[in-house]
C-alpha cells in the first residue's frame, strides 16, 4: 500500500500541490482526473521521486522508487537508440534480463528501428512495454491512451485489468473519461492542486457531472458573445 | 523579421544570465576566449586556416537543422526565411572572418563567406537511419549513441593511424588517438532526462561506478587499435602513447562526472571554463575529477536511493 500524507509541492512561489492525502492499494486501479495544469503530472513525479516535495509518501514493501514503472505523458527517447535497445536499457537498469524482446512485443513495434523516429503513438507503446517488462509492482501511467490507435487502446485497457488481477497498484490519468470509467476502481478529481472530489465505481457519474459543470459553466457563451 | 532577431538576442541574454553569469561579462569572456583559441589554433596546428574554416562551417551547420528550419518556414514567407538564414549564417561566420582578415588570409575569408552563404540555401544533412549494430552491447547508452553518431570520426582516426605508420609519423598517430579521445569525451556533453537515471535500482556510487567502468572498457575498445599499433610500430615511444591513453581516460571521466555534477542541468559557462582550464593545465584534472565525483554523488542522490 502507498500512503500519501499532506503532500505539498512548490515551484518558486507557486504552490502546485496543496496538501494531498491519498491511499493506493494493491489490486486497485486508481484514476486521477483534472484539467490541464491541475497538478496531475507533478503529483505523479512526486510519487516516483522525480520531484522533491513536502509531506510524506509511505510504502510498506521496500524502496518505492525501485518498484515503480512510470510512463510519462510524453516519454523521452534518446537519439540513435533502437526500440529494442530502449527496452534493454530500461530492463537492465532494473536487473531484468530478457533475451527475446520480439516475443514480448505485443504492440508489433519495429524494434530494430530508431525509437526517436517512431510516431507519437508508437513511442507511447514502446515506453509502456518497457514499464511492463520491468516486473514492477506499482504502475503510474500518465495519459497512457494519448495518441494510440483504437486497437492499442483496447489492448492497454486489457493490460490494466491484467495488472489489477496480478494484485499490482495501478495509478493513471487520462483525459478520455470513458477509458477511466471502464478500468478504474476509484477516481480522484484534482483541481488547482487539491483533491476536490473522489468516487468509487458506482459514483463515477457524479465526478463527470461535477467536472462538466465546473468546466463548462458559461465559458462557451463568453467566447461567442 | 526584426522581432525574430530581437528574440534571438533575448534568448542569448537569457542563456548567459541563467548560467549565472553577467551578460556583459559573458560577451567579454567569449571574445577573449575566441581570440585565445584562434591564436592557439594558428600557433599549434599545421594547415590551421583549413581547420579554422572547418570549425566555422561546423557551427554554421548547426543552424541548418531541419526541425528548426521547418518551423521558420511555417512562420515566414520564402524571401524572409532566406534572408534570416543568410543573416544568421553570416553572423556566426563574422568573428571567424575578422580573424582571418587579421591573419591576412583574405582569400580564405572570402571563400568562407561565400560557402556559408550557399549553406543558407540548404538544411544540414540528416544522419542515415539504419541502426547498425555497435560493439557496446547494452551497457549505458552513451557509447552506443556516440559511436553511431560519430562513426566517421573513428573511421578517420583509424585511417590516420594507418597513414601515420606508413609515413612513420608518430605525431600523426597521436593526433589520431586524440581524435578518438575527444570524440569519446563529447559523448557526455549532453545530459539525459532525469528519468534515465531514476530507472536504475542502484545507489549513486554504484551508478557512477557502472558508468565509469563502461566508459573505461568501451574507450579502451575504441582506442586499442590505435594504441597497440603505435606501440608496435614505435616501441621507443611506447610510454608517450600509454600516457596519452591514460590522459584520455581522465578526460572521459571528467566529462562523465561533469555531466552528473550538475545533473539534470547542463554544464554551465563557469564549469565549462573550469574544464577548459584542464586542457591548458592538465594536472588540474586530479583536483577537478574528485570534486566532480563528490558533486555527482550529491546530485544523483536526489534521483537514486
Amino acid at each position: 500500500m502507498i500512503e500519501v500524507k499532506n503532500l505539498h509541492k512548490k515551484y518558486a512561489n507557486t504552490e502546485v500541490l496543496k496538501g494531498i492525502s491519498l491511499e493506493f492499494k494493491s489490486g486497485e486501479i486508481v484514476g486521477v482526473v483534472g484539467e490541464n495544469g491541475a497538478g496531475k503530472t507533478t503529483f505523479f513525479k512526486c510519487l516516483t521521486g522525480l520531484e522533491n516535495f513536502e509531506g510524506e509518501i509511505n510504502y510498506n514493501s521496500g524502496i518505492l522508487k525501485n518498484e515503480i514503472g512510470f510512463l510519462s505523458s510524453e516519454p523521452y527517447f534518446l537519439s540513435k537508440i533502437t526500440g529494442k535497445e530502449y527496452l534493454q536499457l530500461l530492463c537492465t537498469a532494473r536487473g531484468i534480463n530478457i533475451k527475446d524482446f520480439e516475443e514480448k512485443n505485443i504492440f508489433d513495434l519495429p524494434l530494430n528501428k530508431y525509437a526517436e523516429n517512431y510516431s507519437t503513438g508508437m513511442k507511447k507503446k514502446l515506453a509502456l512495454t518497457a514499464t511492463l517488462l520491468q516486473n514492477n509492482n506499482i504502475f503510474i501511467f500518465d495519459e497512457p491512451f494519448n495518441g494510440v490507435d483504437i486497437q492499442s487502446n483496447v489492448l492497454i485497457k486489457e493490460v490494466l485489468l491484467k495488472l489489477k488481477s496480478l494484485n499490482k497498484i495501478v495509478i493513471l490519468s487520462s483525459h478520455i473519461f470513458s477509458t477511466l470509467t471502464e478500468t478504474c476502481d476509484k477516481l480522484y478529481h484534482l483541481k488547482n492542486g487539491v483533491i476536490i472530489n473522489s468516487a468509487t465505481k458506482e459514483n463515477f457519474a457524479t465526478i463527470e457531472e461535477s467536472m462538466k459543470e465546473q468546466t463548462l459553466s458559461k465559458k462557451i457563451d463568453s467566447l461567442f458573445n | 523579421m526584426k522581432y525574430y532577431f530581437l528574440l534571438q538576442y533575448e534568448r542569448f541574454k537569457r542563456f548567459t544570465t541563467d548560467s549565472g553569469i553577467n551578460f556583459l561579462l559573458a560577451i567579454i569572456i567569449a571574445v577573449i576566449g575566441f581570440i585565445i583559441l584562434s591564436h592557439l589554433i594558428f600557433g599549434k596546428i599545421n594547415l590551421a586556416a583549413y581547420v579554422y574554416s572547418a570549425s566555422c562551417v561546423f557551427f554554421v551547420n548547426l543552424l541548418g537543422k531541419e526541425d528548426r528550419n521547418n518551423f521558420l518556414k511555417t512562420i515566414y514567407n520564402k524571401s524572409s526565411y532566406r534572408k534570416i538564414r543568410l543573416i544568421e549564417n553570416n553572423v556566426v561566420a563574422f568573428p571567424f572572418l575578422l580573424f582571418l582578415i587579421y591573419m591576412q588570409l583574405y582569400w580564405i575569408g572570402f571563400v568562407l563567406i561565400v560557402l556559408v552563404s550557399i549553406f543558407s540555401l540548404f538544411n544540414s544533412v540528416k544522419g542515415f537511419n539504419y541502426a547498425f549494430p555497435t560493439p557496446f552491447f547494452n551497457r549505458p547508452f552513451e557509447f552506443i549513441i556516440g559511436f553511431r553518431r560519430f562513426f566517421g570520426l573513428f573511421l578517420l582516426s583509424y585511417i590516420l593511424t594507418i597513414i601515420a605508420i606508413q609515413v612513420e609519423n608518430f605525431n600523426l598517430g597521436i593526433f589520431a588517438l586524440l581524435i578518438t579521445i575527444f570524440t569519446c569525451v563529447g559523448f557526455y556533453n549532453k545530459s539525459e532526462t532525469a528519468f534515465f537515471v531514476w530507472i536504475y535500482n542502484l545507489n549513486a556510487t554504484q551508478f557512477l561506478q557502472q558508468k565509469m567502468v563502461a566508459a573505461l572498457l568501451f574507450y579502451s575498445m575504441l582506442s586499442f587499435p590505435i594504441v597497440i599499433s603505435l606501440i608496435i610500430f614505435n616501441p621507443d615511444n611506447w610510454y608517450f602513447t600509454f600516457v596519452f591513453y591514460l590522459i584520455g581516460i581522465l578526460y572521459i571521466f571528467l566529462s562523465l562526472l561533469g555531466k552528473y555534477a550538475y545533473f539534470p542541468s547542463e554544464i554551465n559557462v563557469i564549469q565549462g571554463f573550469a574544464i577548459g582550464f584542464t586542457i591548458i593545465f592538465p594536472p588540474l584534472l586530479l583536483i577537478i575529477i574528485p570534486i566532480f565525483y563528490s558533486k555527482s554523488k550529491q546530485k544523483l542522490n536526489l534521483f537514486l536511493k
